[in-house]
């Protein structure tokens, strides 16, 4: 027999069901808050609280390494995972307010200035690990990464260099022998494999924060740059700047060697392009590799090598940013030697050995020297040169406040709505405001 | 099947204005819902792909459907997200139907009030109830977090339920205003006659004649808790984080898995779309009454 449902009693029933759950969830919430707090304290030595963000970078930390930890030191971890965004407003919201709901915190490069006032300086837990941790194994780059007016403000856990991704088979098929080691000759090798509906090169092209310093893959290797990291003179329109970001338009505007749409593509789809075949050639992050090659998601797995990236003059020159993922410690953290234990055994050698096997991008010398490692990723060699000739992210305050100012004028030469002199200029004009305002430049 | 519009026939004539009004305005409106519903809809057609056909150029509008973005969201695939969805979820309908309730239980006698009283400074406070919705969210975040964090309040239930309490209650209350004016004072006076108080005719007079109101607003005060992202980012962490803080999870420095993240959506949506379709008749009442009239 059917029996109908009214309305009335739907929206009843829908009443008793939240007001049901509710109460369910405040008191199930009080309950299993106040059970696991007195479990844990009673286990452990005592509780971390870790916020990180989320994905590839982390899942070797939450499904392998964080549990051993706690297996090792008997000290319990609470982790939080939040999106990059989310994570980095949170906590500049918590730092502001002087209490953060945190011990252990997991942020990019280019916060390691606007953070630093917060963090406790790691050298001492450093000190405290010992001779086991060896942070002199630890790669130049990724060291730079965290030390901030010589304050070291975080431990590299993920680093990222770029290398130069290019499909073995479109090469074979245009008789090219050898990657090009220099930016005209990319520039040239571009030219040559653009047939079709496959373009030789591609860029990560829409304005956001991502494309300035994917431009800086060009810049840097042109010996150019934002500003003189000593003085803070500008240098970003120099003729070095400028010759670079013509180049860098003319990609798109002149030549059209690089899709028409990526002035459109942030990180997904200059994933997705190499997955789909939509290019030869990228200069593009080490560990994009692992999605390039990834047959579940790739239809050019199987397909692609690595060179490294090349440089304006010669491929010594070639010196990509070097950015990735840092763990610090908030000064307001209540329970720091702990805290500081966390840190060290997440950077130290075993763990990041252990979180290659869950794609995380490993910051030692020795991992990538590992043999098991090289078995894995063929990629590994031109990964390790990329990190030690890399150029690491600027890390200082004005940092964020500049790469938004660059992001536009950079959009703008590539879509070739602004003359690249122009462009580069307009940049310049920027980054002395920012470097004014802050003091750095009178 | 449409019938032909044939000028040589005699059928022509049967076409009247009103025939063709009809065609036009439906046209438009099967145009609306189209182009209303595509996001709807690509959000569901990805939720059901695999990675390859997500990142297909041009589009896979025809693929074989998976559900392993579905079994990822609930843990029975695997995925590099740790997720725990029955969290989020109960989190959600927690934090946005206490929020509507509060705020509701909160508005009706102050609507009430402003909309039959008159006391001096209603008018200057009506409009600073008005002036704190045109705050930006973002600059309360900071001072409610010190004040969540005082009262210990901090990543619970409670303290969503408050926040978001704070940032509906002037919408419902100027809404329920709205729909107090419009009915006529003559029942209550003679309520009132008959001996019933104020909180009476409140109760057993104005609300239960309020209802459409009392369901628009309700719907509103709804979908604005369930669908917050950023008192729930900074105000929650481990224990009380909602779903909307789940679905920005799926954003990440190696790219957006989207096929999770549809799904996610998908299941974000399912909730509000189901209570707004009991509800809808009422809403549509509401909106069209007092709502629109100050």
């Amino acid at each position: 027999m059917k029996r109908k449902i009214s309305r009335r009693t739907a929206l009843a029933t829908g009443a008793r069901l939240m007001g049901g759950g509710l109460a369910g969830a405040w008191l199930g919430g009080m309950a299993s808050g106040g059970i696991a707090s007195r479990a844990s304290a009673a286990a452990t030595r005592g509780t971390v609280r870790f916020a990180g963000t989320t994905g590839a970078a982390v899942q070797a930390l939450s499904e392998d390494l964080i549990p051993a930890f706690e297996r090792d030191t008997g000290i319990h971890v609470e982790a939080t995972y939040q999106a990059y965004d989310a994570l980095t407003q949170k906590t500049m919201t918590e730092f502001v307010s002087g209490s953060p709901s945190f011990d252990v915190l997991m942020f990019e490069t280019s916060w390691g200035g606007r953070f630093a006032p917060f963090l406790e300086d790691l050298q001492p837990a450093v000190a405290k690990a010992g001779a086991a941790y060896d942070p002199n194994d630890i790669l130049g780059a990724a060291r730079k990464m965290g030390i901030y007016n010589g304050k070291t403000v975080g431990l590299p856990y993920r680093v990222i260099g770029r290398m130069l991704h290019y499909r073995a088979d479109l090469f074979k098929d245009a008789n090219l022998t050898q990657p090009p080691r220099t930016l005209p000759q990319l520039l040239d090798y571009a030219q040559k494999l653009t047939k079709g509906d496959v373009y030789g090169l591609a860029v990560l092209g829409k304005q956001g924060f991502g494309n300035a310093y994917e431009y800086g893959s060009y810049l840097f290797s042109s010996g150019g740059g934002w500003w003189d990291r000593k003085t803070y003179a500008v240098t970003f329109n120099n003729p070095i700047g400028v010759r670079t970001l013509t180049f860098y338009a003319d990609l798109h505007n002149r030549y059209k060697v690089v899709p028409p749409e990526v002035t459109t593509w942030a990180w997904d789809e200059w994933i997705a392009g190499g997955q789909n075949g939509r290019y030869a050639m990228t200069i593009m992050h080490t560990p994009y590799a692992i999605p390039l090659n990834d047959p579940a998601h790739s239809k050019t797995a199987g397909k692609w090598a690595w060179a490294d990236a090349p440089g304006w003059n010669s491929l010594q020159q070639g010196a990509p940013p070097v950015g990735g993922w840092l763990f610090g410690v908030p000064r307001a953290s209540a329970v720091k030697d702990l805290a500081g234990e966390f840190v060290t055994y997440m950077t130290a050698k075993q763990a990041q050995l252990t979180s290659v096997a869950k794609a995380n991008a490993p910051t030692r010398r020795s991992v990538f020297q590992d043999s098991g490692v090289r078995a894995k990723w063929p990629w590994a060699d031109v990964a390790l040169r990329s990190l030690d000739r890399g150029t690491p992210m600027y890390n200082e305050p004005e940092e964020l406040e500049s790469e938004a100012a660059l992001m536009v004028v950079c959009s703008a030469a590539l879509a070739g709505v602004q003359d690249p002199k122009a462009a580069a200029d307009e940049g310049a004009a920027k980054l002395t405001d920012i470097l004014k305002k802050s003091g750095r430049m009178k | 099947m449409a019938r032909p519009v044939a000028r040589a026939t005699p059928h022509a004539t049967n076409w009247t204005r009103r025939d063709l009004e009809t065609v036009v305005v439906t046209a438009a409106l099967v145009l609306a819902t189209a182009v209303f519903m595509f996001p709807i809809l690509l959000m569901i057609a990805v939720s059901f792909k695999a990675p390859v056909d997500v990142i297909a150029t041009p589009p896979h509008w025809f693929f074989r459907p998976t559900l392993d973005n579905y079994a990822a969201l609930i843990g029975l695939h695997p995925s590099e997200f740790k997720i725990d969805l029955l969290l989020h979820f109960r989190n959600s309908v927690a934090a946005a139907g206490g929020a509507t309730v509060l705020s509701l239980a909160l508005a009706a006698p102050a609507a009430y009030a402003f909309a039959r009283l008159r006391f001096r400074g209603a008018r200057p406070v009506m409009f600073f109830l008005l002036a704190l919705r045109m705050l930006p969210p973002i600059a309360t975040v900071i001072p409610l977090y010190l004040i969540m964090r005082n009262l210990h309040l901090l990543d619970t239930i409670v303290g969503l339920i408050l926040a978001y309490t704070t940032f509906n209650l002037p919408f419902v209350v100027w809404v329920l205003r709205s729909f107090f004016l419009d009915l006529p004072a003559d029942l209550e006076e003679a309520a009132l006659i008959d001996g019933a108080t104020r909180w009476q005719c409140l109760y057993k007079v104005i609300l239960p004649l309020s209802a459409p109101g009392i369901v628009a607003s309700g719907i509103f005060a709804l979908m604005l808790a369930w669908n917050d992202f950023l008192f729930a980012v900074i105000l929650t962490s481990r224990h009380a984080p909602t779903l909307p803080v789940l679905t920005a999870g799926f954003i990440t420095e190696m790219g957006t898995s989207w096929g999770i993240a549809m799904a996610a959506g998908t299941v974000i949506a399912l909730p509000v779309l189901f209570f707004t379709f009991f509800v809808q008749r009422y809403m549509v009442v509401g909106l069209t009454t007092g709502a629109v009239k100050g």
